[in-house]
């Protein structure tokens, strides 16, 4: 039986609130939520497609606050909300509504977040997306490549980490994750430009 | 008696999958007693949820796809210490 997505909607909360929520709990999913908050607010986004909307678009979104993807994502939505005035985005917590999450599988398989679900009107789903898009992915992945290929002491992009000695795996790790840091200015516009054809793509002009 | 095989379990800290990792660890625990040379959890990044038994990489998300049924694990240590 497919899940009332007017109800579920009603039952999200807003962005304003997940952030609230964040910040009370402190710890590293508010050290998240304050660089992608950051990140969107010094991104060079195209404003455009949103703005060329007649009318504000429904956004039911599935999430979680420990996931990278969503502390990017959710501030990029609420930076392009706060500037059109075309988003009405509503937040759920993925793992309360596995339901949900398995009626908008990513790439028909599996729960990623976060879930972006576009609502016509009436709260139909017209169109969803997952993650992060497919051209950001690729990017990082070529930068973690040539990472290692300056790096060989990590022991190869392909090498799994539990294969290298512990001094090692954290000194790749770090040199990772602040590979990923120096992404953002492409990859916000990125993910807003993905956001912008999964709404407007359905939308009402 | 078979020589007692190490097994090694790479998860997404940021991720949040620490239940899962705990869950396989336990049903691990609980199958097998001493005859698991030691459990490794190596917490990384990147959406990682790797499980090595052995020299064999049973699982990996990237590859595979989601999360290992933990009677896969299970067959796994035990064809290892069968082998």
């Amino acid at each position: 039986m497919s899940v009332n997505l007017s109800a579920k909607f009603n039952e999200g909360r807003t962005i304003d609130q997940v952030k609230q929520e964040v910040e009370h709990e402190g710890g590293r999913g508010a050290e998240m939520w304050a660089f992608g908050e950051q990140s969107a607010e010094k991104a060079n986004i195209d404003f455009g497609p949103f703005e060329a909307l007649d009318k504000p678009v429904n956004l039911l979104i599935l999430s979680e606050e420990w996931c990278p993807d969503c502390t990017d994502g959710l501030p990029i939505v609420d930076r392009i909300a706060k500037e059109t005035g075309k988003i009405n985005a509503r937040v759920l917590k993925r793992d309360e509504n596995l339901e949900l999450a398995d009626q908008f599988l990513n790439k028909g398989l599996w729960r990623s977040i976060p879930t972006i679900i576009v609502l016509d009107e009436e709260f139909n789903a017209v169109n969803h997306i997952a993650e992060r898009p497919d051209n950001v992915t690729e990017r990082r992945t070529e930068l973690r490549k040539q990472l290692h290929a300056e790096h060989p002491e990590f022991g190869g992009f392909d090498t799994r980490p539990d294969e290298l000695e512990p001094d090692v795996r954290s000194a790749r790790m770090a040199a990772e994750a602040a590979l990923k840091a120096t992404t953002v200015e492409w990859s916000v516009p990125a993910i807003a430009a993905w956001i912008a054809e999964a709404t407007t793509a359905t939308a009402t002009k | 008696m078979a020589n007692p095989v190490p097994v090694k379990i790479t998860y997404c800290s940021q991720c949040g999958y620490a239940p899962q990792t705990l869950e396989l660890t336990s049903a691990l625990m609980k199958e097998f007693g001493t005859d698991i040379a030691s459990i490794t959890i190596i917490p990384w990044h990147d959406g990682a949820f790797d499980v090595r038994v052995g020299s064999e990489l049973v699982h990996a998300m990237e590859r595979d796809g989601g999360f290992p049924k933990n009677q896969t694990v299970i067959d796994a240590v035990r064809a290892h210490l069968q082998g």
